[in-house]
């Protein structure tokens, strides 16, 4: 589905060059979920940026399957304050001239879905955090993405509402068979939502190991015994990649 | 509502105090306000009435001119900064220039009929529309930006569900904020060899000594500026109640 090799993005600012990516290479199975995870400023969002295709100049061969219906998450949600939660989420399909029936449809499954449906006439600035963060994710979702790439979704909600909605996009990823990368710097969440982590270094970003989480999917992935081993590798790993750097 | 109640009782109010300050000093220039009403709803069908319709015309027209100049070209120019970089100076040159300097010019070029008003009043208005819409699109931010983009809005599409819903708060403030020079700017150049408009009604009640007249003109002046106030400011709430939730 995804083939990355030797991935590298070097910003250019007034200051002088910054290099974000230095030589990442991975692949990322059709259906899979793939975690990435690393010290903030490794060039995580930089990475589903050129993904996404919001970013053209890089180095390296980015192989995204072809003709791929592409979904992007935002870190900062990127809702359109002067639209209302209905009219946000069907924005995608207006501008690709859907039927208005299809859109109507697409719309409504996915506001019912997350539990966005009584909120439709909402404005942004009236919602929570939390719902937010649902309409981006049905926004990405009415398009029928086959790759759905999320950029710290549930970073600023709380711990029980965080936990609800990953457990909610685990339903979403068996239903649609989509592929999702998904960026974070929570150790847990990537090992509850990724089958394969990609675990990168501090900037610039480069892949010090992968796992793979044979178990996810399954909602007691997350009281497993083997779920806390792994979190504790993965946390013993990026401490000794960060001593490296430093050190 | 209790915002439409208060201003009527402010006005009221000036109304009474009009009317008690005229009828204690007695002086011929200050007529009391009773009077000037029963003259202003006499003269309403007739020249007031027209004169003022004609007002309101050419400034409406100046309005919806600069508008739709201005706008687009703001929204281009602020999305595009080759463009800007290009002709930006220009315009930051001729911004603080006071329009009403270039009356006589206007007039020389354009005659003293609707066409040099309107045009002077598109002037005053173009500048105060074009710099709000220019900065607020360049300023657009820039994660709203690639999360659209990143939906597949481009283009048009993106124009006008993105940049302009984001500065038409920008535009309908810079309108409303300028109204009030454009009415004045409007009247001057009315005063001079003008047959028609309310600048030439006033001067024309002036030279007569005829100042119940004069006031009701100067009541029908004050009634447009209030109206295109409150107008565009209903709009605002209209058009932008996201920004009023
Ligand atoms: N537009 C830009 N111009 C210049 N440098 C940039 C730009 N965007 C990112 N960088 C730099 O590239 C590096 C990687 O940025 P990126 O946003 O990809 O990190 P990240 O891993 O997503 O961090 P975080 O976890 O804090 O979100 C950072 O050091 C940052 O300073
Ligand atoms: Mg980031």
């Amino acid at each position: 589905m995804i083939l990355i090799e030797n991935l590298k993005v070097t910003y250019r600012t007034a200051a002088g060059p910054v290099e974000a990516l230095a030589g990442v290479s991975f692949a990322v199975e059709r259906g899979e979920s793939c975690a990435v995870i690393g010290p903030s400023g490794c060039g995580k969002s930089t990475l589903l940026y050129v993904l996404a295709g919001l970013k053209q100049d890089f180095e390296g061969k980015v192989e995204v399957a072809g003709r791929t219906q592409i979904a992007l998450i935002l870190q900062h949600f990127g809702l359109l304050p002067w639209k209302n939660v209905w009219e946000n989420v069907a924005l995608g399909l207006k501008v690709r001239r859907l039927p208005p029936q299809e859109v109507e449809r697409r719309v409504s499954f996915w506001l019912k879905n997350l539990g966005l449906y009584e909120l439709r006439y909402l404005y942004p600035a009236q919602l929570s955090g939390g719902q937010c963060q649902r309409v981006a994710i049905a926004r990405a979702l009415v398009l029928q993405p086959d790759l759905l790439l999320m950029d710290e979704p549930f970073s600023s909600l709380d711990a029980l509402t965080r936990e609800a909605l990953q457990e909610t996009l685990l339903e979403i990823w068996q239903e649609t068979r989509c592929t999702i990368v998904l960026v974070t710097h929570s150790i847990e969440e990537a090992v509850f939502l990724g089958q394969k982590v990609v675990l990168l270094s501090p900037r610039p970003g480069r892949v010090v190991a992968v796992y793979t989480h044979p178990l996810v999917g399954d909602k007691s992935w997350r009281h497993h015994p083997d779920f806390h081993l792994a979190c504790t590798r993965i946390r013993q790993e990026l401490s000794r990649a960060g001593e490296a750097k430093t050190g | 509502m209790n915002r439409y109640y208060s201003s009527l009782t402010a006005c009221l109010a000036l109304l009474v105090l009009w009317e008690v300050v005229a009828r204690s000093l007695h002086l011929p220039a200050l007529p009391p306000a009773s009077q000037a009403l029963v003259v202003f709803f006499k003269e309403l069908p007739g020249p007031l009435g027209f004169n003022w319709l004609v007002s309101t015309y050419r400034v409406l027209a100046g309005m919806f001119l600069a508008t739709v100049t201005a706008v687009p070209l703001g929204l281009f120019l602020g999305r595009c900064p080759q463009a800007d970089r290009l002709l930006g100076p220009f315009f930051s040159l001729i911004y603080p220039v006071p329009k009403i300097v270039l009356v006589p010019l206007i007039m020389v070029i354009f005659g003293l009929g609707d066409a040099a008003k309107i045009l002077l009043i598109t002037l005053v208005l173009f500048f105060q529309i074009l710099l709000p819409v220019r900065d607020g699109a360049r300023h657009l931010s820039s994660y709203l930006v690639d999360a659209v983009t990143s939906l597949g809005v481009r283009g048009l599409a993106f124009y006008r569900h993105v940049v302009f819903p984001a500065v038409l708060p920008e535009v309908l403030t810079g309108l409303r904020v300028a109204s009030g020079t454009a009415i004045a700017v409007l009247f001057f150049a009315e005063t001079i060899a003008s047959q028609e408009g309310l600048g030439y009604y006033l001067l024309d009640a002036w030279t007569r000594y005829a100042y119940p007249d004069l006031y009701a003109g100067v009541l029908a002046m004050s009634l447009l500026g209030f109206a295109l106030h409150s107008f565009l400011e209903w709009l605002e709430h209209r058009l932008c109640h996201w920004k009023y939730l």
